[in-house]
């Protein structure tokens, strides 16, 4: 217990005054240490470190999947367990078999709609890749809208064509058809390709990318993009 | 009254003493003009945060809104084009700015001990600034900005392994479209700000804290006889202590600071008013005729990469981009040579020489690369032989070739192949191809006979 010179303070001041003279007067009735020990400082924070730790953790992981945003959910079962499955915005949806994970230039919008009239195949001039813009339903996040999407269109006989994808394989330029040299170019650093799409110079590492298509009573449908190298 | 208000103010805050120790602290000798470049930095961001926040009120982040409400602001709101142009050229000029405090940081040694913590958060704020940058480009979302996007993330896919990741986590599904714009919008306004404050915060706290580096002297300061038996710190203690001794109060570099920051606000403010802010067509992902270019404090590495080639090409850059941040992150680890005067540090200083004329020349470049081939006029050739010059741009030749300084830099450069190849060398290239070149089997005689009649004139 304190000692004498505690028994004569009569007012708070004075007692307040010795215990700040005296290291081992605490004022605690045991006389144990006080609140500054390191050991429960130390204790104090690594609690506080501790519970931050938690919340970060809890609250992180979703948030960082959230940055992710809907592509995420289809690669992973444990989300797939977690979550409902996507819901279209109001029916519809996308195309079964559209493989998008793993292309450096996707090209358009996810496309909702699988086939879509390219035009009459007839009209299209043989071997020359002509610029078509087709209007294709797309989906982006909330916007549901019908978009126009520019193709290379290009017939190969009677009935065959080919659609391709206007943006370079190496970073995603748009090509442009130079009629008089039969190549497509890019304008950013110089990749050339040939009428149907295979490089002939410069640093593109693929063809340009084709969607598939069909014909049906001469008129050129065009689906999905067909993955790279197929 | 209103100094009755500072006094009742301060004797509840108690500030004034604290402020005028802020500015009567002494900083070292030589702490003058080169220093200006990290306050004038300061003096950007706050600029950028407040014509930013302005901005907010009228921009709208949506792929079928954002082009309209820019166009908005520079037509129909009061100094719209002005706070715009304010925005965005002090963008270009804080690129410029946070380069030259870099610079002097570098040069003068000033990462080393004790100030390697300040380092890395002044690499992480560079870092920072050129998300801004990156994700600030597209708002406007007219045709730069679309393609400049396109490219710059494709650059960002094409990474080995984690590329198609980091295209989904940029673009926020596999395309550019509005979930992009929506999420570069919420990185500009939100997360990097809320990066930039805190990294900011943390770099002026460590500049307080250990003060201003003293700038270096060829030949150090004489700590006395006993100086040699002191530890690192006690030897940097009393060197600083010498340094500050001479040297003068802080508040006179603040004046240097003040007129720094006029000159570049008065400078922005003309190239807001004289320059504006250009807005170009609204973005078209259908156009095949538009020609994508970064602005131009990527167009080094949009130009950089004219020189990787290969199918080994996305490794390149991947490792590239990454070496650049990890040697920017570690530099005072292990570049920790007591020495920092530049001229007793060569190599580094090549280095630094060697980084930016790297830079500057590959700006340089990539602001006067080529456009597609047929859209460039022809390079000046005589009447003789002007058909095959036009044949050479037709065909499409200047996509990899360069004559007399125009043209692509995938092919030799053809200035002068007149006097190294002879025409049958030439023709037989042509048409068989060669290397990388491929054949142009499908040229008429007439065609091949122009084009050889122009080549074989460049001497």
């Amino acid at each position: 217990m304190g000692g004498s010179a505690v028994a004569e303070a009569h007012t708070d001041y004075e007692r307040m005054a010795h215990m700040a003279s005296d290291p081992r007067a605490t004022g605690r009735p045991d006389g144990s240490s006080g609140p500054e020990t390191p050991t429960r400082r130390q204790a104090v924070i690594r609690l506080l470190g501790a519970i931050s730790g938690l919340i970060g953790a809890v609250l992180g992981v979703p948030l960082a999947l959230f940055v992710f945003g809907p592509t995420v959910r289809g690669k992973s079962r444990w989300l797939a367990s977690v979550m409902p499955p996507d819901a279209p915005l109001g029916g519809g949806g996308a195309p079964d078999g559209v493989q998008w994970l793993g292309r450096a230039t996707p090209p358009t919008l996810r496309a909702r709609d699988p086939w879509v009239p390219v035009g009459e195949v007839k009209a299209l001039p043989a071997g020359v890749p002509t610029l078509v813009t087709v209007r294709m339903p797309v989906e982006d996040g909330w916007v549901r809208d019908v978009e126009p999407v520019a193709v290379y269109a290009r017939r190969d006989g009677a009935d065959q064509a080919a659609v391709l994808d206007i943006h370079c394989t190496h970073l995603g330029c748009p090509v442009s058809w130079n009629r008089a040299a039969g190549r497509f170019f890019c304008p950013c650093h110089g990749g050339v390709y040939d009428s149907a799409g295979r490089v002939v110079a410069g640093p593109p590492p693929r063809r340009l990318d084709r969607y598939a298509v069909k014909v049906e009573n001469g008129t050129l449908y065009m689906g999905a993009l067909l993955p790279p190298d197929s | 009254m209103g100094r009755r208000i500072v006094r009742w103010l301060d004797e509840r805050l108690d500030v004034i003493a604290l402020s005028h120790a802020f500015l009567d602290r002494r900083v070292p000798q030589g702490i003058g003009w080169f220093h200006v470049f990290g306050s004038g930095t300061m003096f950007l961001l706050v600029l950028q945060f407040t014509t930013g926040i302005f901005l907010t009120i009228y921009y709208s982040p949506a792929a079928d809104h954002a082009y309209q409400s820019i166009q908005f602001i520079d037509r129909s709101v009061p100094f719209g084009e002005f706070v715009r142009g304010i925005h965005r050229w002090s963008a270009s000029v804080l690129v410029v700015v946070i380069g030259l405090h870099m610079l002097r940081v570098f040069l003068y040694g000033a990462y080393k001990y004790p100030r390697e913590a300040t380092w890395v958060t002044g690499a992480v704020l560079l870092m920072t600034v050129l998300a801004f940058a990156f994700t600030g480009y597209l708002l406007p979302y007219d045709q730069k900005a679309y393609w400049a996007t396109v490219v710059g993330t494709d650059i960002a896919g094409a990474a080995p392994l984690v590329g198609a990741w980091m295209l989904e986590l940029v673009r926020g599904g596999t395309a550019i479209g509005t979930l992009t714009l929506q999420r570069f919008y919420a990185f500009h306004i939100w997360l990097l700000p809320a990066a930039l404050v805190v990294f900011t915060a943390a770099h002026l706290f460590m500049v307080i804290r250990q003060g201003i580096a003293a700038p270096p002297r060829r030949h150090p300061l004489d700590l006395g006889t006993a100086a040699a038996e002191l530890s690192r710190r006690e030897r940097y203690e009393r060197e600083y202590a010498m340094e500050k001794q001479l040297g003068h109060p802080f508040y006179l570099a603040v004046l240097k600071d003040a007129v720094f920051a006029l000159a570049l606000f008065l400078g922005i403010v003309g190239l807001a008013l004289f320059a504006g802010s250009p807005l170009e067509a609204p973005a078209d992902p259908n156009s095949t005729t538009f020609v994508p270019r970064p602005d131009w404090y990527f167009l080094n590495f949009f130009q950089l990469l004219w020189y990787i080639k290969g199918s080994w090409e996305p490794f390149w850059i991947f490792l590239i981009v990454t070496g650049i941040v990890v040697v920017l992150l570690i530099l005072p680890f292990y570049d920790r040579h007591p020495q920092r005067h530049p001229a007793s540090r060569p190599l580094a200083t090549l280095c630094a020489a060697v980084a930016v004329v790297a830079v500057l020349g590959l700006t340089y470049l990539g602001a006067r690369s080529t456009a597609p081939p047929g859209t460039a006029g022809a390079a000046p050739a005589a009447a003789a032989v002007r058909a095959g010059a036009e044949q050479f741009q037709a065909q499409g030749c200047a996509a990899c070739h360069t004559i007399a300084g125009a043209g692509g830099a995938v092919g030799p450069n053809l200035s002068h192949i007149g006097g190294a190849r002879t025409r049958a060398q030439l023709r037989d290239t042509i048409t068989k191809g060669k290397g990388g070149m491929p054949a142009f089997s499908t040229l008429a005689p007439t065609q091949v006979n122009v084009l050889l009649d122009y080549l074989v004139s460049l001497k």
